[in-house]
């Protein structure tokens, strides 16, 4: 079958690799029919994050077909249209019973969790095509892909919807949602939210879902600020404006009631901080530092008192001068994780069949999989207005 | 405090210039030491002649009665015990043991030492093998749900009678505390979810022999039904008015 590898830093191939079959009982084989590049791929792109091997198979947000299951899956079936969760949950130990799917203790494998037990302390749940570190499960911008634990991780969706309004509540659509959901939004709350990338377009319209009054969006690509705008975000462009000051403004001087962290490790914002942004660059180049934690440091510092900073953006490893200080003074309460995927999939589908909302708003580029390698580096770049690129494979509905 | 002490001592033997002075002052080094990098190198050299000794704990959604059928069944171990290569049972509560590490191959026999069905169980090797282990698996509903908490605690030689040097014994037992924490993740996956997670992408690229190691379903707690997202009920549900 055809997939997309990675072969090294900013080196994505479409290879011809062995089709996969069933491994474990509880495993199904997907026909892919749609799959898309999630920002959080570009990380692997770029080589942020360790434990990728050449030739691995990237992606992990896809949908398609079930065409093959184990003798231990009980709720799909071949044949079932489905979009696949892109955190890999067994459904059965304690994290999954209580929800918290992304802390799941059984789906990575136990040389891949010792390692992360250096790292973290602790190993979570694997997640597709998404490096050694967290399972080394091939991923999902391929023909064919490996399901584990299918019945848990699989959400069947009616013939009629068309792939793109549905493949979204994969990853995305629930990091934002989750990452809105954690600020306990009241009515009348500003929220601000920094990076207007795909998991920052879902959180503002989640932030709008879950009753906030005024949503701020920071960036500084004038086509996200632009979508967020659609959205009815107040927009702020870090290049042109000092946010800081201006959040203080549009908040009334109290500040945001939530900030939002939808940036992570890579965050590219000089504003108000650009000589220790620069020295960020510097040491996360030499490795002193693996992440950029840019944005971090401004939502907590606009954060307004007894407030909540909500980061669904990645991060890796260390950083520097994290403001504990001001998480301190003003009692700010910190809210991060790994998405728990599966809490959210069918809940959200059946807001999007119902009609309520809406997330392929954001895809801006839909290519074959032949295109997925040149489209990272769009992506990227962002450049041509990129903000989310889908694959459309045979069988997608359009 | 320690440290306190050394310095008096160095203090104190110096000042005696003598044989016994020096003797004196090298203990207060010693204590000075011990302080400033918070362990004691003598301590640690005794505790090497006594052996290696590793312990860890792992939670498990089963009762421990569960538990201990899979653990009392030489059969099972190499399920989720990589290096194991057989396991056999001998009369008398003896097992016969294969081990691969690095290449090479470690041949014991062991006997239970005790055995309390859904509590404990303690081994301990015959002399004349490759390794001398004593070992003790212990059991401990948790309240409210919680499952089940399993202690294991190895203490073992290591296989040649390797003088260790201070610095390597705390590398190994490192090294050992994760092994044995694979093991045990092995084994939980095994008991909640009946498979051992792999990566693996087709089913030939496993060794026909090691095929059935992954598949442990009729070992699950099959009370156990999965959570999917098909089964939001009682969950956090998705709020939030339409706009």
């Amino acid at each position: 079958m055809k997939a997309v590898t990675w072969n090294g830093k900013r080196d994505m191939r479409v290879e011809s690799v062995p089709d996969p079959s069933i491994v474990n009982p509880h495993d199904a084989i997907l026909r892919v029919t749609s799959t898309a590049i999630c920002g959080s791929d570009l990380h692997l792109y770029n080589g942020f994050i360790p434990g990728m091997r050449p030739g691995d198979v990237m992606g992990h947000e896809f949908m398609g077909e079930i065409v093959a299951v184990g003798r231990g899956c009980e709720r799909v079936a071949v044949g079932d249209r489905v979009f696949v969760m892109c955190g890999i949950s067994c459904g059965r130990c304690w994290f999954c019973k209580n929800t918290l799917f992304s802390a799941c203790d059984n789906t990575t494998p136990a040389g891949s969790a010792v390692v992360l037990e250096t790292m973290y302390g602790h190993a979570g749940a694997a997640l597709f095509g998404y490096s050694h570190l967290y399972g080394g499960y091939a991923g999902g911008q391929a023909e064919y892909v490996r399901v584990p634990f299918a019945d848990t991780g699989c959400v069947k969706v009616p013939p009629e919807i068309p792939d793109e309004r549905v493949l979204l509540l994969t990853d995305v659509f629930p990091t934002g949602y989750q990452a809105a959901e954690s600020c306990n939004l009241q009515r009348g709350d500003t929220v601000a939210v920094f990076g207007a990338g795909p998991v920052g377009q879902m959180a503002i319209q989640s932030a709008f879902m879950l009753g906030a009054d005024k949503v701020i969006a920071i960036d500084s690509v004038a086509t996200r600020l632009q979508m967020a705008a659609d959205q009815g975000a107040i927009v702020v462009d870090d290049q042109k404006s000092d946010v800081l000051a201006r959040l203080d403004e549009l908040s009334g001087g109290r500040g945001p009631d939530a900030c939002i962290d939808a940036v992570g490790m890579e965050a590219h914002g000089t504003s108000g901080t650009g000589v220790i942004a620069a020295l960020d660059r510097a040491k996360q180049a030499i490795k002193l530092q693996l992440d950029r934690p840019v944005a971090l440091r401004l939502a907590i510092q606009a954060c307004r008192k007894g407030g909540t900073v909500s980061v669904p953006g990645v991060y890796g490893g260390f950083i520097d001068k994290f403001p504990m200080g001001a998480m301190f003074e003003k009692g700010l309460r910190i809210a991060t994780g790994q998405t728990h995927f599966h809490r959210y999939g069918r809940p959200l589908l059946d807001r999007v069949l119902a009609g309520d909302v809406d997330a392929s708003f954001v895809i801006t580029h839909r290519v074959s999989l032949d295109q997925l390698p040149a489209a990272y580096a769009m992506f990227d770049e962002k450049r041509d207005g990129c903000v989310k690129v889908i694959a459309l494979l045979p069988g997608a509905r359009t | 405090m320690t440290g306190a002490l050394g310095a008096v001592l160095i203090a104190a033997g110096v000042r005696r210039a003598s044989v016994g002075g020096a003797l004196v002052a090298g203990l207060g080094a010693l204590s000075v030491g011990r302080a400033l990098l918070g362990r004691c190198p003598a301590y640690r050299a005794r505790a090497i002649r006594k052996g290696l000794q590793v312990r860890r704990a792992v939670t498990i959604q089963a009762t421990p009665r569960q538990i201990y059928d899979l653990c009392r069944d030489p059969t099972n171990l190499p399920k989720f015990m990589r290096h194991v290569k057989s396991v056999i049972r001998e009369p008398d509560g003896v097992t016969r043991w294969v081990v691969e590490e690095a290449g090479r191959e470690l041949a014991w026999r062991s006997r239970i030492v005790e055995d309390t069905p859904g509590h404990r169980l303690r081994w301990r090797s015959l002399p004349g093998g490759d390794l001398e282990l004593d070992g003790s698996l212990e059991l401990f509903e948790l309240a409210h749900g919680r499952g089940t908490q399993v202690e294991i605690k190895l203490h073992y030689f290591p296989p040649g009678g390797i003088v260790v040097a201070s610095a390597l014994d705390g590398f190994l037992k490192k090294l050992a505390r994760a092994h044995l924490g694979e093991e045990l993740a092995r084994l939980r996956q095994l008991i909640e979810t009946g498979e051992i997670a792999t990566a693996t992408r087709r089913i030939d690229e496993i060794d026909r022999e090691q095929r059935h190691l992954l598949d442990g379903t009729e070992l699950a707690n099959d009370r156990m039904s999965p959570v999917s997202s098909a089964q939001a009920s009682g969950w956090p549900t998705v709020t939030g008015g339409e706009r």
